[in-house]
């Protein structure tokens, strides 16, 4: 039995004003547990505006809501006029229920290996016993003390993925996840991502990325964003995404 | 919630760590800032506190005597007993009548002594006064050869009407004896209960009285009628003595004091406190414009970091704790450095000065009072400096960190 993860209907983004401003929008978009989605579209289509939209971080008018694990938050993607309490009801949903993964890792300097892992888990309140396990899992296991620093990009990578998933999210979201890597590890990336939500491990995943060919290649759904021009204002538009 | 608290404080370690060189130079700018003024208020403390603490050291700073015999009424002794300044008041009687021979229990050895008007809470005298307690001088004790204990006779005389001698014997024990210093006077003196002087006045000026107990219960009888010559008081603090001798002044008495020495001490106080207040207040603005400039530096160095704290779910409060908690940290090492530097120097200091300047012990005296001081405003400071640097951080989007990748 599948369960409808993320519903948005009729939404969409503005930023910037005239000539300068950009919209996003966003007609119909379902995600569903077990799956694995692949933003795709050039460069300036608006790929990391849908990122902070699925990250709430970025509200937007509309309808849209998330229901995980019985929780719905129909107001967490749509505009409310009382924004400071939604911003921390958005923060909440986002540090329980969303894995994040960035194209620079986003790994803090301060930190060694196990104390980056276990961040996410530290600020949610969650067991920090997986974090050890998850960068067994992921061949990075001896790293445990070393710095940041001392680690190369795909260790790095590695890493960054433990702790996307330390808190066992629901929703695993990549923005770019495989660009700054070489092919090898790209491709490790992606079967990570995959995989964690065939084991179970997130309940989908969902990445932003140039790479059409790989993603398509590991398995994942394909959703093009498409930009144009409209009036002088930069627009793009995810293609429809609906589940029945 | 503890865990979270907890998490700002690793947080905060874990980048003074990393940031060694920052933080060290925070730890040294704070410390070069806190150095000279802890030193100043060293100084301060050292020739105010000694000076202080040399009048403070015996009771005779506090000794106030009225001058000549002006006329005391029992309730102007009862009001000054009853002001807050005074620590003890008993009114003097004509100097001629105060007077006495001390003699050993023995009667070998005998001396002519002024009797002074004294009792509990005179805080020349030690010990608690019974019925037939008296304090004697340094001087009178060596010239007796007697020490606290001792049982003396003090044999008072008149002439009567005839011209004959009469004499009153008062067996008394030794309470103290008041060392050399203590009081203004160096002379024999008998410090006796003020009823007794009292009664040996109308003794030896009233033929009526047959003894010294009829003299005082005589006394008793008329005490709203009673004159005194003076009055002998002890301010309860140094302090205390210009308001006292105000308000002597305004009931037409006169008194000696060192109201002057006291004067001195508190305008060189005043004004040192003044000078090194106004270089604490300039001290705290630099720190605050110096830490605040540092950590605004350090929070937008560190913008990512804090954009992904965010995005990682941390809640504003906590960035904007983040500073904050590492402004203290590093406001610790900074104060046990400066305390570290200024006792060195002035160690350095007393050493150079030993023995140059009067009798002061040393002339840099840090107390323990300034130092707690200046250690809570060091942390204000320190915190006051992080303010808009946390304001910074806790306005810091999620966005950057996307943006940023």
């Amino acid at each position: 039995m599948t369960s409808q993860l993320l519903t948005i209907r009729n939404s969409c983004i503005r930023v910037g004003d005239g000539e300068q401003g950009f919209r996003l929008d966003i007609p119909a978009f379902d995600l569903q547990a077990g799956d694995r989605i692949a933003i795709v579209g050039p460069s300036g289509s608006g790929k990391s505006l849908f990122v902070e939209l699925l990250a709430l971080i970025r509200p937007a008018p509309g309808s849209g809501y998330f229901t995980i694990r019985g929780r719905t938050g129909s107001t967490l993607v749509a505009h409310r006029d009382d924004v400071s309490a939604a911003e921390e009801e958005r923060l909440v949903f986002r540090r329980e229920e969303i894995g994040l993964l960035l194209q620079n890792g986003g790994l803090l300097r301060s930190l060694n290996v196990i104390e980056n892992v276990r961040l996410p888990a530290r600020i949610s309140g969650t067991s920090l016993k997986i974090a050890g396990e998850l960068l067994e899992a992921l061949d990075v296991g001896d790293l445990k003390h070393r710095r940041i620093d001392s680690i190369s990009g795909g260790q790095r990578q590695r890493v960054a993925l433990a702790r996307a998933m330390v808190t066992r999210p629901s929703l695993l979201l990549a923005d770019e996840p495989t660009s700054a890597l070489d092919p090898a590890n790209a491709r490790m990336t992606l079967q990570v991502l995959h995989e964690a939500v065939r084991v179970g491990m997130v309940q989908a995943s969902v990445i932003v990325t140039h790479d059409e060919v790989l993603a398509r290649e590991m398995g994942f759904d394909c959703i093009r964003i498409t930009p144009a021009i409209e009036n002088g204002a930069g627009v793009g538009q995810i293609a429809p995404r609906v589940l029945h | 919630m503890k865990r979270r608290s907890n998490l700002v404080l690793r947080l905060a370690i874990q980048d003074c760590r990393t940031e060694w060189p920052s933080a060290l130079c925070m730890i040294l700018a704070v410390t070069a800032v806190l150095v000279p003024v802890m030193l100043l208020l060293a100084i301060r403390s050292g020739v105010v506190g000694q000076m202080r603490s040399e009048l403070t050291a015996s009771p005779q700073a506090r000794e106030m005597s009225t001058v000549g015999e002006p006329t005391v009424t029992p309730a102007m002794v009862a009001e000054l007993r009853a002001s807050p300044g005074v620590a003890f008041a008993a009114p003097r009687t004509r100097l001629l009548s105060a007077a006495g021979v001390m003699r050993t229990r023995d009667l070998q050895k005998g001396i002519d002594l002024d009797l002074v008007p004294s009792g509990q809470g005179d805080p020349v005298v030690r010990g608690r006064w019974q019925r037939d307690s008296v304090a004697v001088s340094e001087n009178a004790a060596r010239q007796l050869g007697i020490k606290a204990g001792a049982a003396v006779v003090l044999v008072i005389e008149r002439r009567n009407g005839d011209g004959l001698a009469q004499q009153v014997r008062l067996p008394l024990k030794i309470l103290d004896v008041v060392p050399a210093g203590q009081s203004r006077s160096n002379l024999a003196q008998a410090y006796l209960p003020y009823q007794v002087i009292e009664a040996v006045e109308r003794w030896r000026e009233d033929a009526k009285q047959g003894s010294l107990a009829q003299a005082h219960a005589a006394n008793r009888a008329d005490a709203k009628q009673r004159r005194y010559s003076g009055i002998r008081l002890y301010a309860r603090s140094i302090d205390d003595v210009p308001k006292v001798r105000q308000l002597l002044q305004t009931r037409g008495l006169e008194t000696a004091s060192r109201a002057g020495d006291i004067r001195l001490v508190q305008r060189l106080e005043r004004s040192m406190t003044i000078f090194v207040g106004s270089l604490a207040v300039l001290m705290a603005i630099g720190l605050v414009v110096a830490l605040g400039a540092i950590q605004w530096g350090w929070v937008e160095r560190k913008r990512f970091d804090y954009s992904y704290l965010r995005l990682l779910g941390m809640e504003r409060r906590q960035l904007f704790a983040l500073p904050v908690v590492q402004a203290v940290l590093l406001v610790i090492p900074a104060i046990v450095a400066a305390f570290i530097v200024t006792l060195g120097a002035q160690a350095v200091i007393n050493r150079l000065f030993a023995g140059q300047v009067g009798s002061l012990r040393g002339v840099s005296n840090l107390s323990l009072t300034d130092s707690l001081l200046l250690t809570i405003i060091a942390f204000v400071v320190a915190m006051a400096g992080a303010f808009l640097a946390a304001r910074n951080a806790a306005r810091i989007s999620p966005v950057v960190a996307i943006r940023g990748s």
